[in-house]
């Protein structure tokens, strides 16, 4: 027991009379943590512009399968698959994607690209939406490095509100994942590439960080999408409780 | 042994004193003994961030299994033919039920047209009316599919 308690005694008694390195350590953490507060603010100082979606009040939105600039095949149906969540859970009604790929399919429309063409008031006609969300994948799935490969999902999507055709929100979504791994040297490194891209071509990591990207674009709080009327009808009776 | 008269009962300050009562311990002893001061500070922000970051509250929807399902109908064509998903979105939709969670939009109409693609018009009506009952906001687009689909009977009953 004595063993183990007398260095603390002493050190204690040390920053007692006059700062240690540790002490040191602490008042600088302080510092940097002001710093942090201050960088933080000045990124937040330009806020995103809601009046047209305030203005608007969408309560329906539809999801076109997306344009695909990427050369993974799948990329547009993966999207669609995981866009409904964290728009339905932000409180609107999003039309049924399949559903809806299926109406256009049958009406002579098979291609994104000729989708994203359908005039609006036809749209809306015949949905009943409020607003269209138009996607366009840039980049989806697997990059090949030398070491390592990564996986990338990024788009960018514009809410389209369908009586006035003034856009209501736009976002950037981005997520990547890269399976490279310095601790084990260039051989490890090596088999790593070599397991996850043959591996990669089994399981498909593009779902869950589509549903990551999608969810924090919807989700940020500079500026993400606003509160639909399902949620705030929520909270109203929540609130009401 | 017996202890010899110069060795000090008290050799350090950290010795509890006698009457424990008086004195005012910020932290348990048995926390006291193991962590300097730092790592008390450093554990206790770390369990904070960690139920801060476990409190999630509950969704407005139950989703099961309809993502992985959609991604499944696209990415594998002929991994999910009709049978197969109105099996998965039946099991979703008594789920749902049995957790008394609302069921998230669009299920009920993705259950509608599968019956449709069996050419189960019965069953086919009764899950596109739910999907308009619980979200009156689809209506447009169900009532769309129910005119349709009566139309596409009429007009098989005209060609027999």
């Amino acid at each position: 027991m004595n063993k183990m308690h007398s260095p603390v005694s002493t050190s204690s008694v040390k920053t007692q009379s006059n700062p240690t390195i540790a002490g040191w350590i602490v008042r600088l953490s302080y510092l940097l943590v002001i710093a942090m507060i201050f960088i933080l603010s000045g990124c937040a100082s330009q806020p995103y512009d809601y009046s047209a979606l305030i203005e608007s009040k969408p309560k329906t939105l539809l999801v076109l399968p997306p344009i695909n600039h990427s050369i993974e095949v799948n990329a547009p149906y993966t999207f669609l698959s995981t866009i409904s969540r964290p728009l339905a859970e932000k409180g609107y009604y999003v039309l049924p994607v399949a559903v809806i790929d299926r109406l256009m399919k049958e009406n002579g429309l098979p291609t994104p690209t000729e989708m994203h063409q359908a005039p609006l008031d036809k749209i809306r006609e015949h949905t009943g939406a409020d607003a269209v969300l138009y996607v366009v994948i840039n980049e989806w799935g697997q990059k090949y490095q030398v070491l390592s490969s990564a996986t990338i999902v990024k788009a960018d999507m514009k809410l389209i509100d369908t009586q006035t055709g003034t856009q209501l929100w736009d976002a950037s979504i981005f997520a990547q994942e890269s399976s490279s791994d310095s601790q084990n040297g260039i051989v490890g490194a090596l088999v790593n590439a070599v397991i996850t891209q043959v591996a990669g071509s089994i399981v498909d990591h593009t779902p869950r960080l589509s549903r990551n990207a999608n969810y924090h674009a919807i989700q940020n709080s500079y500026r993400g999408l606003l509160d639909g009327p399902y949620k705030l009808e929520g909270q109203s009776v929540e609130t009401a409780k | 042994m017996r202890p010899s008269l110069s060795m000090p009962i008290h050799t350090t300050r950290w010795r509890a004193p006698l009457d424990n009562s008086q004195v005012h311990h910020p932290y348990p002893s048995w926390f006291k003994s193991r962590f300097n001061h730092l790592s008390r500070v450093a554990c206790i922000l770390l369990l904070s961030l960690v139920t801060a970051c476990s409190q999630q509250p509950r969704e407005l929807y139950y989703w099961g299994g309809y993502e992985q399902l959609l991604y499944e109908m696209y990415a594998k064509p002929g991994s999910a033919d009709p049978l197969t998903q109105i099996e998965i979105l039946t099991a979703n939709i008594q789920r749902a039920n049995n957790k008394d969670h609302k069921v998230a939009p669009g299920i009920y109409a993705h259950l509608g047209m599968m019956y449709a693609a069996l050419g189960n018009a019965a069953e086919s009506h009764t899950a596109l009316t739910m999907e308009k009952t619980l979200y009156p906001e689809a209506s447009v687009l169900i009532d769309g599919l129910l005119q349709r689909a009566q139309q596409n009977s009429e007009q098989a009953e005209n060609n027999e």
